[in-house]
């Protein structure tokens, strides 16, 4: 397996050293072919002669549309220097005025657009987000290879520009804006066994990143000792299970069955210990078991009422991770 | 060598470049001097500081994942402040909850957005149901005991609960310190220290057993956890990379657990011991790599991590007749994992792209093979066997092609491959999982949207394992070979500018290859729906229904002679939430939640059948706020809620002194709760 590994690594490297060219020429070429006809259009197109003045004129906060809440935010800050208001203003993000401002429109005719963001934006999701990470370059060494840029998310679909508060980096709002696409994920945060999300004291991102890779570890096991060191290990007596993958047996955003596991115990259990001794004998209390009672290794925490300690023994005698 | 040296060429000359957004053609003519942006509001971050009064009951500890909000008193006090300084710099300090059980403090310094220095604190508390009670006492010793004047309990008696007692309420409690702090040495490089740490104080439910006797206790935990991480950062035109390095330590002060027997036990035998987590610590470096290629991009992520701990071994036994000198008083253990990650993407044209990953993970454990001779359950002892002494190594590849047409349709398909290998010295065992999926993203109309997934697995495995690990759970843990179908669906509608509907369903079946007992096959089905409708520009309702049903089949004594368990699970949930303005000082808001849960349980053998009672779950919430502006400084807020919540499941913690032998069990004969939190809030702005 290591052989292995390392032939894929040496192999990606050498791919990687011949098809680097040093710049971004074709880089470049390949976001142009990406490019729409407003986005030549703009890359043309004039600047407004006062900047923000000239938008706010007709923009402020009675329309369907209110943007004047940007300036209680880091992009409407003049004093920070990576502010959109310290460059071209509003015209950094939305692009040149070009001819929106026109004084006169002729009957049927339209106004010349200007870039809008988010679902329904006139630009395509990789043109929405070249624009934010031109800025918020930390983010674009990894966007690409992430999940939500390869399903069209936009940088809007999740962050508030013209808000005081963005909805993501606010713990209260942000499980909410995760859940509006990840509704299993949120309904289980408020079932009986979950982290506590739904209140607000745990938030997506203390496990999940978002900009780069699924998880803030590179291995789940990793993130969930964040947290629960103490099943780190190595033990004595390790469970095999416990050491490859947490969500063998939890599921992290919340369960019906306590401690968030997967399915109930002994149930979960059989998935492995199926078959042989007593963990195989499940079933119905009046076949198997006397005085019409049903027993610990069946009730209350299942198997774990013998097999305490499941994560992993450091008991000379916990061969059973009973003690 | 050429393209490396163009590498090298470029770390050493590339000049940072001006964060920009969208740059048209004539964006040098801007002569921005001009751009006064004279009706701009710009605005500063307000400080506010908020006292809140409060009554809650006791009772809604148990509804802490909906409340938020966790009480040992009646009426309590909290405040919230938050303060922002444009002046050296900006720096922001915040507290929530002040005086409530949960607290969190943060403060942080930035300069220009590069320089930072943070801190922050939070502290949740996993307080205890109020209904559990037990016989045990001296809870906080990490001893517990039982009444001097308690009968051990024969299995065919009933238990005497009118002396049992409440345990502490406050459970657990976690408290996480954070300190992170970043500076730019350079345009390029930038340098991170971060320092966090967790401690643990309380109690947490515990099983122990006797037999097959079992007793649920409170075991104590006071352990702490420490981590140091360090950070270097390099971004650059053409690539960026990454270096980093953690320590973490993790305390655990109390390593053993002991506790008195409860039932009638082995001559002389009244005590048994459990071992807790010991005392261990490990480093971890990693470091990343990523770079833009002619038509796409790479990234590689390496590292290793080393974690070790020493401990002190408990006796074999608590019973001195089985009990036998230990063959070493300690144990000394190491692992470390390596791991990598890469991963390629090359566009082979506009709207077709490959991609490429590979994952790579290895564990060893450095630790010495020892013969053992453990003891069962204080009366039998084992037969020898030495601790597992293995090494595994797990390798995923994937390969994938993602197209995407001009009006947003998205096909994807691949083919992922899972490798696992344990190597138990004398044995290895291998399993091998192949997975081919496809998947399309599709659009019809404007708004509506559509995914369908297909997954195939097929994963095969070696099924030898050492016999001489005899072992309970190294004897029987086999990774069995399956075949594995999964189909799911998945429609998203608007139906009108203010009503959208989701559909989804899914299926997968699973045959094991298990020629004798166990699992024979698993079969999952399931379908829902949300619904999400905007009544007004203020006033909105969601909806959902899920119901879901697993099928699990496994021979019984025989190859023919199976027992099937049908688990069918079935959730709603409603909300409904108003919010209105009556005039400029007076707003109100009215919401209310309803969750319904129900899980029934069927067990079908070759000549009976048995429904096993349904768990059930239900919540729900009607809270009315509502807010009155005293002035443009000052604001009142008062808050009214109402929860209510029912769970009953068999497997939860019931009573079960009079229904079940063998277990004593913490009671909660009452999982309803009722509760009303009422809540008034000043809050003072400047």
């Amino acid at each position: 397996m290591m052989m292995v590994s390392y032939l894929v690594t040496s192999i990606a490297v050498l791919c990687l050293l011949l098809m680097s060219n040093g710049s971004n020429a074709e880089q470049a070429d390949k976001l142009e072919q990406l490019n729409s006809a407003l986005w030549q259009l703009k890359k043309q197109a004039d600047y407004s002669r006062k900047g923000a003045d000239t938008c706010l004129r007709c923009h402020d906060n009675s329309g369907s549309f209110p943007v004047l809440d940007i300036f209680a935010g880091k992009h409407g800050d003049p004093n920070h220097p990576q502010s959109p208001f310290v460059h071209l203003q509003c015209e950094t993000c939305h692009g040149p005025i070009g001819d929106h401002d026109a004084r006169r429109l002729a009957e049927g005719e339209s106004r010349e657009d200007m870039f809008t963001f988010g679902n329904s934006g006139n630009l395509t999701a990789d043109e929405q987000n070249q624009i934010c990470l031109d800025c918020h370059q930390q983010q674009q060494a990894h966007w690409e290879f992430n999940p939500h840029a390869q399903s069209n998310q936009t940088c809007t679909s999740c962050h508030s520009i013209h808000q005081a508060n963005d909805r993501m980096l606010q713990a209260e709002s942000q499980a909410q804006t995760c859940g509006s696409c990840h509704q299993q994920q949120l309904a289980q945060t408020k079932l009986a066994s979950t982290h506590p999300i739904a209140s607000k004291l745990m938030s997506c991102n203390d496990c999940h990143s978002q900009h780069q890779k699924p998880l803030q570890t590179p291995t789940l096991n990793q993130t969930c000792y964040q947290c629960h060191a103490d099943k780190q290990g190595p033990r004595l007596w390790p469970h095999q299970p416990v050491d490859e993958d947490c969500s063998t047996c939890h599921e992290p955003h919340g369960s019906q069955h306590k401690p968030m596991l997967t399915q109930q115990s002994p149930f979960l259990c059989q998935q492995c210990h199926g078959g042989v001794s007593h963990a195989g004998v499940v079933a119905d209390k009046d076949a198997f078991l006397s005085n019409d009672n049903a027993a610990t290794l069946l009730f209350n925490r299942g198997c774990v009422n013998c097999h305490t300690q499941v994560h992993g023994s450091n008991h000379p005698s916990g061969s059973g991770l009973q003690r | 060598m050429r393209r490396l040296a163009l590498l090298l060429f470029c770390f050493a000359t590339s000049t940072c470049v001006e964060a920009a957004g969208f740059k048209g053609d004539k964006a040098d003519q801007v002569k921005l001097e001009r751009w006064q942006c004279a009706f701009c509001p710009f605005q500063q971050t307000p400080n506010s500081v908020t006292f809140n009064l409060r009554h809650l009951p006791k009772q809604a500890q148990q509804l802490r994942n909906q409340l938020g909000q966790q009480s040992q008193t009646d009426v309590g006090l909290s405040a919230q402040w938050r303060k922002t300084s444009e002046q050296s710099g900006q720096w922001q300090a915040q507290t929530t909850q002040l005086g409530f059980d949960s607290f969190s403090a943060s403060a942080s310094w930035r300069s220009n957005g590069q320089q930072k220095i943070a801190m922050s604190y939070r502290q949740l508390s996993q307080n205890l149901s109020t209904m559990q009670t037990s016989p045990y006492g001296g809870w906080s010793s990490g001893q517990v005991s039982l009444p001097d004047n308690w009968q051990p309990q024969d299995q065919q008696q009933n238990f005497d609960r009118s002396d049992w007692q409440q345990p502490r309420l406050d459970g657990l409690v976690w408290r996480q310190l954070m300190l992170d702090a970043s500076y730019p040495i350079s345009e390029r490089l930038l340098l991170s220290l971060q320092w966090q740490q967790q401690q643990r104080e309380g109690y947490r439910p515990i099983a122990v057993n006797q037999l097959v006797q079992s007793t649920q206790l409170m075991s104590p935990v006071d352990e702490k956890w420490q981590k140091l991480a360090l950070d270097l950062d390099l971004d650059f035109t053409q690539w960026d990379a990454g270096i980093s390095y953690q320590r973490h330590r993790f305390d655990n002060k109390l390593t053993t657990f002991g506790y008195d027997y409860a039932f009638v036990g082995f001559a002389n035998l009244t005590r048994g011991e459990s071992a807790l987590a010991p005392d261990s610590e490990g480093n971890v470096v990693s470091g990343y790599f990523s770079v833009p290629l002619e038509r796409g991009n790479f990234y590689l992520t390496a590292g290793v991590s080393e974690h070790s701990q020493q401990q002190t071994l408990l006796p074999y036994s608590t019973n001195s007749e089985l009990d036998s000198s230990l063959p070493q008083p300690t144990w000394h253990a190491d692992t470390q994992v390596r791991w990598s990650k890469l991963r390629a993407q090359h566009w082979l044209n506009s709207k077709t792209r490959l991609q490429f990953n590979y994952q790579w993970q290895s564990q060893q454990l450095e630790a010495p093979q020892v013969i053992w001779q453990p003891v069962i359950n204080d009366v039998y002892r084992a037969e020898e066997q030495p601790n597992p002494y293995y090494d595994r190594q797990f390798g995923r590849l994937e390969l994938l092609m993602r197209w995407r047409s001009d009006s947003g349709n998205q096909l994807t398909t691949g083919y992922r491959s899972h490798h696992k290998y344990w190597d138990w010295t004398e044995q290895s065992n291998k399993a091998y999982q192949q997975d081919y999926f496809t998947s399309f993203h599709g659009k019809v109309g404007k708004s509506s949207r559509y995914d369908f997934s297909l997954t195939h697995s097929d994963q095969q495995s070696s099924s030898s394992i050492p016999d001489r690990f005899s072992g309970l759970v190294t004897h029987f843990y086999p990774m069995l070979s399956k075949q594995s179908d999964r189909l799911s669906v998945r429609l998203h509608s608007p139906l009108t500018s203010r009503i959208a509907l989701s559909w989804h369903g899914f299926g997968q079946h699973t045959d094991f290859d298990n020629l004798y007992f166990g699992l024979e096959s698993q079969r999952s089905v399931g379908l829902g729906s949300e619904i999400g409708w905007q009544l007004a520009d203020n006033m909105q309702a969601e909806g959902s229904a899920n119901w879901s049903q697993h099928r699990s089949v496994n021979a019984l004594t025989a190859p023919g002679n199976f027992y099937q368990t049908d688990s069918t699970t079935r959730y709603w949930r409603f909300a409904w939430q108003h919010q209105d303005l009556f005039d400029k000082r007076f707003d109100w808001g009215l919401s209310f939640e309803r969750n319904l849960s129900r899980q029934e349980l069927d067990i079908a053998m070759a000549t009976v059948s048995d429904s096993w009672s349904p768990y059930q779950g239900s919540w729900y919430s009607l809270a009315l706020n509502s807010g009155y502006r005293l002035s443009r400084k000052q604001q009142l807020q008062v808050t009214l809620r109402h929860d209510k919540a029912y769970h009953y499941s068999w497997q939860q913690d019931l009573n079960y002194s009079n229904q079940i032998n063998d277990l004593i069990a913490l009671d909660s004969s009452n999982q309803a709760y009722r509760i009303t939190l009422l809540q008034l809030s000043w809050r003072y702005q400047w």
